[in-house]
């Protein structure tokens, strides 16, 4: 899970608060800032930004850096890697579950995967929250 | 750490000129913005492409470029040309030149497109198409690509893939996916990011969000940032 679905999540989770009142939670005039770093595919590079929002969600500023390693863009290299050459992919999924299998399709949203049963799922790409080489074997896509 | 706009043109040796044309933003707006005036949000976008970064990398404020780092000046305007004692020479009216037979061709072939008899063709021109001049053939076949344009209006609508803003969005694959699931009446188990599940039937979908139907008619709709996975109920999936 990317830094950026790990905001929406936190938001969402304290009853989608408003990016404007966050924004003002954390000293910003603008919700601008917090509305980009939501929508972030590739990793946030404002740290002072990042160690605000850990504070304001009352996390630590070192899962934030640990998810901001992990972000959208990788986690395509890693699929579109694996489609091409039909190696089997491992995702872990944010409760734990790993899943195993031959990715089919991905899109902006969703990754096709077909387990060993032959039985395809249909994995939402924001519920990914590591996979092998997440923050180390990547390039940007 | 967010950056002044002119450091990062400075860094990729850039001038602001060369920065207008790459980005698109006039130059005008940028010197506005190098010197402290807020970046507007639809030029920020362009900016960021243009210096391969971040929106959030570029400053919204830049601020002043110190002093003891000037830009060069700007180049001196090129001296007037001396004035020739003898007045300017009146240019002749030069004869317009015939059109190229590439013209000729591309406006026979228009024609031909549009479905347009020629006779009638050279009636509303005032000439026949042979006869026409560079400049009037030019002007022609600009009006026939415009007709053949609104006449291609009737073909089928623009099939380019429809993106959702947020992330999380339903796109192509999945679309497909859903709709297909959808339209064959699956019964599909649907597990949440805190493995909670559901199963039911999908009525139908939006970018965010799937509403089915569960055994004992309860209508469900499931937020897509709380879904984690999803798949047909086993005992239905085709092999």
């Amino acid at each position: 899970m990317s830094l950026s679905d790990h905001l929406r999540y936190l938001r969402a989770r304290q009853g989608g608060t408003e990016t404007t009142v966050v924004a003002q939670a954390i000293g910003l005039e603008k919700p601008t800032a917090v509305n980009l770093a939501e929508k972030q595919y590739r990793p946030l590079r404002d740290e002072d930004l990042i160690a605000r929002l850990a504070d304001y969600y009352g996390r630590s500023l070192e899962e934030f850096q640990w998810h901001n390693a992990r972000p959208r863009k990788y986690l395509t290299f890693y699929i579109a890697r694996a489609l091409k050459s039909k190696e089997w992919i491992t995702l872990t999924l944010r409760s734990g579950r790993q899943l195993k299998g031959k990715a089919e399709w991905w899109d902006l949203g969703s990754i096709g995967l077909r387990d060993e049963n032959g039985r395809l799922l249909v994995i939402q790409r924001h519920a990914v929250i590591d996979w092998p080489g997440a923050a180390t074997d990547w390039q940007d896509v | 750490m967010s950056k002044n706009l002119w450091e990062l043109r400075k860094q990729r040796n850039l001038t602001v000129k060369q920065l207008a044309a790459k980005s698109g933003v006039p130059a005008k707006n940028i010197y506005a913005y190098e010197a402290g005036e807020q970046v507007k949000i639809a030029d920020m976008d362009k900016l960021a492409k243009a210096l391969f970064v971040n929106k959030i990398d570029i400053k919204f404020q830049s601020d002043p470029i110190p002093k003891n780092k000037p830009e060069p000046p700007p180049k001196p305007a090129p001296a007037p040309k001396p004035q020739s004692a003898a007045p300017a020479a009146v240019p002749e009216e030069r004869p317009s030149r015939p059109a190229t037979e590439g013209q000729l061709n591309h406006l026979r072939a228009l024609v031909n497109k549009l479905g347009l008899d020629h006779t009638a063709v050279a009636q509303r021109i005032n000439q026949p198409l042979d006869e026409l001049t560079f400049q009037a053939a030019r002007s022609w076949l600009k009006t026939f690509e415009g007709e053949l344009k609104l006449a291609a209006g009737q073909r089928p609508p623009d099939t380019r893939r429809w993106r959702a803003f947020l992330p999380e969005g339903v796109d192509e694959f999945e679309a497909n996916y859903l709709l297909a699931r959808q339209q064959a009446g699956d019964e599909v188990t649907f597990t949440l990011l805190d493995d909670t599940t559901f199963n039911g039937r999908i009525v139908g979908f939006g970018p965010y969000s799937i509403t089915i139907r569960q055994a004992d008619g309860t209508e469900t709709t499931i937020q897509k940032l709380a879904l984690a996975t999803y798949q047909v109920a086993a005992e239905e999936e085709n092999p």
